[in-house]
């Protein structure tokens, strides 16, 4: 347990990392080796601007997002304490001009993200050598700026990261179809053979001499030619409507090799970041809750309690406008770790009425820390509120939903009622709180033209995004684009031919039972 | 090990700043019941509290 060699840590802090790293070990956290780099705001304002990759494909996105953090930082208005990036080994950066109890408390709270990263099951499809990754795809996209000129390649790029989101998250663990290998021309015959012997009508088993009455010829062929008529009308294109848009557009859009090649790194980016918008409450709130263990128990000295509590209060305080994950995941935490601590959980216990038989509720077998490592093992922050988010913690934290009132105009607080509370918590984490999106028609109205369909759950699409985005992917695939969307509790078709857009609106909506507006 | 025939005894157990008075057949049922009741107290220590050895337990009488 020493630091690694190639960090850039003074002895004091080397001394500290090994310390809490033997903390944290202790603790039986389990992490890929990490590296912490000792540097100043400057640096960290820049590697942060490009999400915490020090070499990455250029674009001006990165110049503008340090702008924003340098002034935030110089005006004190903001300051990154800390950053770590999932990779093996991990990277991790402290501040120079923090305090010594605060690279004690961002050390602890890194080794929680570290092992996050390697332990949670949302994260195993993850490139664990993004660092390199990222440099590679960087000179890649070099090379093209040099050699068809960096503004063509930006605006390609541009029109890309418009549908970055655009991604189906779950498909690294769900086979959602054969994969097959375009080079393998063996395979691709004998596949053929099995589909036609598939297709083949069914025959019953027969001698020679019978067999032209019990399978008639005429019979045989009035089926197949059924089956032939059936499968051209079901066959469309896609064959079932298609979350990821960028690998349809990367399959089927007419892309020259520079822009294909920009397109699928900017997917597997977005592959790469999907994973922690999916878990920020539970990545957080683990982080927290270790930092938060190692310090009180082992990491402060009487002199740092003060910094150490000012620095811990101010990441986990709440406003009543807007959630905090970190609050929201170390409470979590450690109520499930209290609730199996104490037994507090399955059948008996939720089938218990009495408030005080429940709050008291005891039968202390110490269940709790590994309750939580497998916690966060297996979930995401869906699952995670969805089953563990109860009416107890949602009293004891005062959840309210609030919304704005427009006779008072206020925002004001809606309800305390737990299911709507839960519910309103729930929708803001499907799908990452994106709009669910798909391709349903590649070839719609037989003119090569693409047709997606936004899936309403109750909020609409902003329209300027919905056009921008729509003509960013005219941009891509060199022919109008229509998205089916729901306006004003209406059915709407946003087109964009190349030169205008144009807004069709159809049949009023009937919303589905829960759905509200 | 304690018997059915024990008498129930009041007893003193402090831990460290914390004291509870808990009603128990002899010292060492005493010494488990505070655990219990201080696990209770400060669940985020709950592990430490269970690992916590005997001797950190002083336990009177308290009749």
């Amino acid at each position: 347990m020493t630091a690694l060699p190639n960090s850039n840590l003074p002895p004091k802090l080397q001394k500290m990392q090994v310390e809490i790293e033997g903390y944290a070990r202790g603790y039986g956290l389990d992490f890929y080796p990490t590296i912490f780099e000792h540097i100043d705001a400057d640096d960290l304002n820049a590697i942060a601007a490009k999400g915490g990759f020090p070499v990455r494909y250029p674009h001006w996105r990165w110049g503008m997002d340090y702008e924003r953090l340098a002034k935030g930082y110089h005006h004190g208005l903001q300051k990154i304490y800390e950053m770590v990036i999932n990779n093996d080994p991990c990277y991790a950066y402290l501040m120079k001009s923090n305090d010594v109890i605060d690279q004690k408390l961002v050390m602890a709270h890194v080794y929680g993200h570290c092992d996050f990263f390697k332990n949670n099951y949302w994260f195993s499809k993850t490139s664990r050598k993004m660092m390199d990754e990222m440099a590679n795809q960087g000179n890649r996209v070099r090379r093209y700026m040099d050699e068809v000129g960096v503004e063509e390649v930006e605006e390609f790029i541009d029109a890309c990261l418009s549908i970055e989101d655009l991604i189906d998250v779950h498909s690294p663990f769900i086979r959602r179809r054969e994969e097959v290998n375009r080079y393998d021309f063996q395979d691709a015959e004998k596949r053929k053979e099995e589909v036609d012997e598939r297709n083949r009508p069914p025959r019953f088993q027969s001698k020679d001499y019978m067999d032209r009455f019990i399978n008639p010829p005429a019979r045989l062929a009035a089926i197949a030619e059924e089956r032939d008529a059936a499968r051209c009308e079901a066959k469309s294109f896609p064959e079932r409507p298609e979350r990821d848009v960028m690998l349809f557009i990367l399959e089927h859009a007419p892309l020259n090799s520079w822009q294909a090649d920009v397109l699928s790194i900017v997917r597997n980016e977005a592959y790469y970041f999907a994973p922690q918008a999916q878990t920020k409450i539970m990545n957080e709130g683990w982080a927290s809750y270790w930092h938060s263990t190692i310090m009180t128990r082992q990491g402060l000295t009487p002199g740092d309690v003060i910094n150490y509590c000012d620095h811990h209060s101010g990441t986990l305080a709440s406003s009543p406008t807007q959630l905090n994950p970190y609050k929201l995941g170390i409470e979590l935490f450690r109520d499930i770790e209290d609730r199996w601590n104490r037994g507090a959980f399955g059948k008996e216990f939720d089938e218990c009425d009495d408030y005080v038989r429940r709050r008291d509720w005891n039968t202390d077998i110490g269940l709790g820390r590994e309750k939580i490592f497998e916690v966060r093992k297996i979930h995401n922050d869906l699952t995670f509120i969805d089953e563990f988010l109860t009416l107890d913690f949602v009293r004891e934290h005062k959840l309210f939903k609030f919304g704005y009132n427009e006779s008072t105009e206020y925002y004001e607080i809606e309800t305390r009622e737990f299911p709507r509370v839960k519910q309103q918590l729930l929708a803001s984490l499907t799908n990452r709180g994106q709009p669910q999106i798909t391709i349903c028609d590649g070839n719609y109205k037989n003119r090569g033209e693409l047709f997606l369909k936004h899936t309403y759950t109750g909020v609409e699409l902003q329209v300027d995004y919905a056009r921008d985005t729509l003509a960013n992917l005219h941009r891509l695939w060199n022919r109008p684009v229509h998205l089916k969307t729901v306006l004003e509790e209406t059915e709407a078709v946003f087109s964009f031919d190349g030169t205008q857009h144009d807004i069709e609106k159809g049949e009023p909506i009937e919303l589905a039972e829960g759905v509200s507006i | 090990m304690t018997s059915d025939n024990c008498p129930l005894l009041t007893y003193r157990v402090r831990v460290g700043h914390h004291e509870f008075r808990v009603i128990a057949r002899d010292a060492a049922e005493a010494v488990e019941l505070t655990r219990r009741l201080l696990a209770r107290e400060l669940p985020r220590l709950y592990d430490v509290i269970h690992n916590l050895s005997k001797t950190r337990f002083e336990v009177e009488n308290a009749a």
